[in-house]
């Protein structure tokens, strides 16, 4: 019973995956808007849903191309009052979005921010998050400092738009 | 307060375009007592419920005091009728899983508050008048008799000047019919209420002031009581 | 896309408790409102209630269909969020798990869930290399395959039992390779011993491993997951039924759990992976998202599919709304009938000059109260269901769902309240275009 409902649900899953990478075709503007780097550290594809709720969540794939660790401590936007680094956690049941004070990423490695996982979670949004539109987010890694453009996809969407693309 | 009544070329046609009652003239001194007679089917009912301002294709005026009920709206004939109408009819209509009292002060419930006080002493009164003492209990343990005196209570609750009786013994045992009616003239004539009563009954029209019949819709004989 | 969003974030300044009860209170506005004109100034209830007494067989049949139907409702919509609960509790001791790349879906039901399947192996450098990882704190193979009675067999190590149970009920920790804990469901009795079959269900193999005999030893608390109906068992026993090389050099091979050599290491379908910090679980997932290993937090793919199943759960609750309204309108058409026999008795009243908006009150009133003592009833009968369904569920996946009725359920009957005695003004107006004369003769 469970491991059929669960069946359908991940067929509901692929499908909606796959329905995500075909919109990628669509658009094909400027690269450059999707990737910022700085110091050895490299921010692609920030992305968030669109919401006129008070709280959003950011997500952005970031690498350390460098030699040397970094530690992702939190970011700033004008945007929303607060801007922290959570992780989703299972307590007892519960799904829960946990606050996260810092997350070393190693070396030449990748840290994905991406739904039900890590993100970057704004609270005190000062305005409405509109599908199509931008805004800006220092993400801060120790001295570090990325500023890179967010994109708002649709109050729905899994993943950036652009997601899948090698830059 | 006493009500006339005069009637102005009252005429009512079934939508098959029949005649059902045809009055030209008729005149009611405030506070007397008219039995209405004849046979079944002549028009009594109709002539009765066209005094209420029931009847929806009534033509002409039905005139109580200064209101002619057939230039008004439902509404406010709605509205004459809890003012200054009570009504008997011959199975009582009563709810059975009310208390006497409850029945009697049926109009209470869409009152005002003020007035609903009123009404509900007024019933409590005439239903002791009427020897009805148990007025808690749900009407339906009752006798036809008492059923009727309850009635006649809801109909008197709202103190109106005007009383309509549709064959109000027709339910009732020889011995408790007279008892009633004379419990209601006694009522109507102490108050000087105006009494329109259709009955078969002579033991009911005869004790009347006057009393006419209608055959085929019109006025037959309008003599005065013998 | 849910209507009652921006309501909520209209008022998201408020404690929780305080935003469910003012949308449940907005949910019965038109409801309190129309009930409120309706009746204003009347008193149209000792009426009502004498009309309900008399026909009160057939009231009560209606208030049956409207609580059952409301009662199965918001008993399904429950069993969704139980379900969900269900399935994520049952999740939670697994904070990380490692396998070879493939499907999480797949893992996810293998390893968490213990549903049979083959997979492919994690290789003894790969367990190493987790094993050996910044901040892991617990590293244990889960090596699924055999089966009892239809109670998997899991190879695994003490500190997995422990993670998973941190005492247990009755007996004691294995100590021998062949040595069982079992899950707190598991109809065996300390000191019973059993041969395991290879495969689990309808391929299982009963003789393959028939020379083997593992003793039971201990018992795990409950979990209420499917975990309750498994029996754990050194995973060295595992590999050593199977012929293969037992987790350590021949000259340790008696030792019981980690550190395993590398190189006498069979290979195992999954890892546990548990870090003390949050942060720490994410930084793993990331190092072992590579070309040989699969890393996924069995919370997050879980997630993924509640996300999915709230569209489920939506499309949901509109057809129970639906099939509530659909039951109801079913119930007013039955009173539109029902007032055929009060017809005399509302024509009395318009005789006697009561106003048309009494005489709509007393049968808005009437219906309404059937809608409401309906809706009530169908609260304890979601209540009963949600029950006995999650015993059924239970039962059948051996996930513990512990469902009950919550405040989405209550804004949903709220919102019926609203919906349906909206609808019953229909019998009141339609009551009121019967003629009088002709009712009062009847």
């Amino acid at each position: 019973m469970i491991r059929a409902c669960l069946i359908v649900l991940a067929l509901l899953a692929t499908t909606i995956m796959a329905q995500g990478t075909y919109a990628h075709g669509e658009a094909h503007q400027d690269h450059d808007d999707h990737v910022v780097e700085a110091d050895g550290v490299r921010a692609t594809h920030a992305w968030a849903n669109a919401t006129t709720g008070s709280t959003a969540l950011v997500y952005v794939e970031l690498e350390n191309i460098s030699e040397s660790a970094v530690t992702l401590t939190g970011a700033e936007t004008e945007l929303a009052a607060s801007a922290q680094l959570v992780g989703l956690e299972n307590t007892g049941g519960e799904l829960v979005y946990t606050v996260i004070p810092q997350m070393p990423i190693a070396a030449g490695s990748k840290m994905v921010l991406s739904p039900n996982g890590l993100a970057i979670r704004l609270e005190g949004l000062t305005a409405p998050l509109v599908h199509g539109e931008h805004f800006h987010i220092e993400i801060a890694l120790g001295d570090v400092h990325l500023d890179t453009a967010v994109e708002i996809e649709s109050a729905t969407a899994t993943q950036h738009s652009h997601a899948g693309h090698q830059h | 307060m006493t009500l006339g009544l005069t009637i102005n070329a009252l005429a009512v046609t079934a939508a098959s375009g029949r005649m059902l009652l045809d009055v030209p003239k008729l005149h009611l001194a405030p506070g007397s007592c008219l039995g209405v007679r004849g046979p079944s089917g002549a028009g009594k009912s109709t002539f009765l419920f066209s005094l209420a301002g029931l009847i929806e294709n009534a033509s002409g005026a039905v005139t109580w005091g200064e209101t002619n009920l057939l230039q008004m709206p439902a509404g406010a004939r709605a509205a004459f009728r809890r003012r200054s109408v009570g009504m008997v009819f011959q199975d009582f209509l009563l709810f059975e899983e009310l208390s006497a009292s409850a029945n009697a002060a049926l109009s209470g419930a869409y009152s005002d508050p003020a007035h609903q006080k009123a009404i509900e002493s007024k019933a409590e009164e005439v239903l002791t008048r009427l020897g009805i003492s148990h007025g808690a209990r749900t009407v339906d343990s009752f006798s036809g008799g008492e059923r009727q005196r309850v009635a006649i209570a809801r109909a008197l609750a709202s103190d109106p000047a005007v009383i309509l009786a549709d064959e109000p013994t027709a339910s009732l045992d020889r011995k408790t019919a007279d008892a009633l009616i004379d419990d209601l003239l006694a009522l109507v004539r102490d108050t000087g209420k105006t009494l329109v009563a259709v009955s078969h009954d002579p033991a009911v029209y005869t004790r009347m002031d006057r009393v006419i019949e209608i055959v085929d819709g019109r006025i037959a004989t309008d003599e005065a009581a013998r | 896309m849910n209507p009652l969003g921006p309501l909520y974030r209209a008022i998201e300044w408020m404690p929780i408790a305080a935003q469910d009860a003012v949308v449940l209170l907005v949910l019965l506005l038109p409801a309190l409102v129309v009930g409120g004109l309706v009746i204003f100034g009347y008193r149209p209830f000792s009426l009502v209630r004498a009309m309900l007494w008399r026909f009160r067989w057939t009231n009560l049949l209606f208030i049956g269909l409207i609580a059952v139907s409301v009662g199965i409702g918001v008993g399904l919509i429950a069993q969704e969020r139980g379900l969900r609960q269900g399935t994520a509790r049952a999740a939670d001791p697994f904070d990380l798990i490692v396998a070879a790349p493939g499907s999480e879906i797949t893992m996810l039901f293998a390893a968490v869930y213990l549903q049979p399947s083959d997979v492919p192996l994690l290789s003894g450098d790969t367990y190493q290399s987790i094993a050996t990882a910044e901040n892991v704190s617990l590293a244990a193979p889960i090596a699924f395959g055999d089966s009892y009675n239809a109670y998997p067999i899991v190879g695994s190590t003490p500190q997995f039992v422990t993670h998973m149970s941190p005492a247990l009920v009755e007996g004691a920790m294995f100590r021998g390779h062949a040595d069982a804990v079992i899950g707190s469901g598991v109809d065996l009795t300390i000191g019973a011993t059993f041969t395991p079959a290879h495969g689990v269900g309808d391929a299982v193999e009963h003789d393959a491993h028939a020379q083997f005999k593992y003793t039971v030893v201990g018992r795990m608390q409950p979990t209420g997951s499917p975990w309750d109906r498994s029996i754990v068992v050194p995973v060295e026993a595992v590999w050593e039924v199977h012929g293969l090389a037992n987790g350590h050099a021949p000259e340790r091979a008696d030792q019981l759990g980690p550190p395993f050599d590398p190189d006498y290491f069979p290979g195992t379908p999954a890892v546990l992976v548990s870090a003390e910090q949050l942060y720490a679980n994410y930084a793993l997932r990331a190092q072992f998202q590579t070309a040989e290993t699969m890393a996924f937090f069995p919370g997050a793919v879980l997630a993924s599919l509640h996300g999915l199943m709230g569209d489920v759960r939506q499309v949901m609750s509109v057809m129970a709304v639906i099939t509530q309204v659909l039951v109801t309108t079913g119930v007013l058409v039955g009173l539109v009938i029902l007032m055929r026999l009060f017809a005399r008795r509302l024509a009395l009243l318009r005789a006697l000059g009561a106003p048309s908006r009494f005489v709509f009150s007393v049968v808005w009133s009437y219906a309404a109260t059937l809608i409401f003592i309906g809706a009530v009833a169908g609260v304890g009968v979601g209540f009963l269901a949600a029950a006995i369904i999650s015993r059924v569920v239970t039962a059948q996946t051996d996930i513990l769902v512990n469902a009950t009725l919550s405040w989405p359920e209550f804004h949903l009957v709220a919102g019926f309240i609203s919906l349906t005695v909206l609808l019953a003004l229909v019998p009141a107006f339609i009551a009121l275009s019967r003629p009088v004369i002709t009712d009062l003769r009847s």
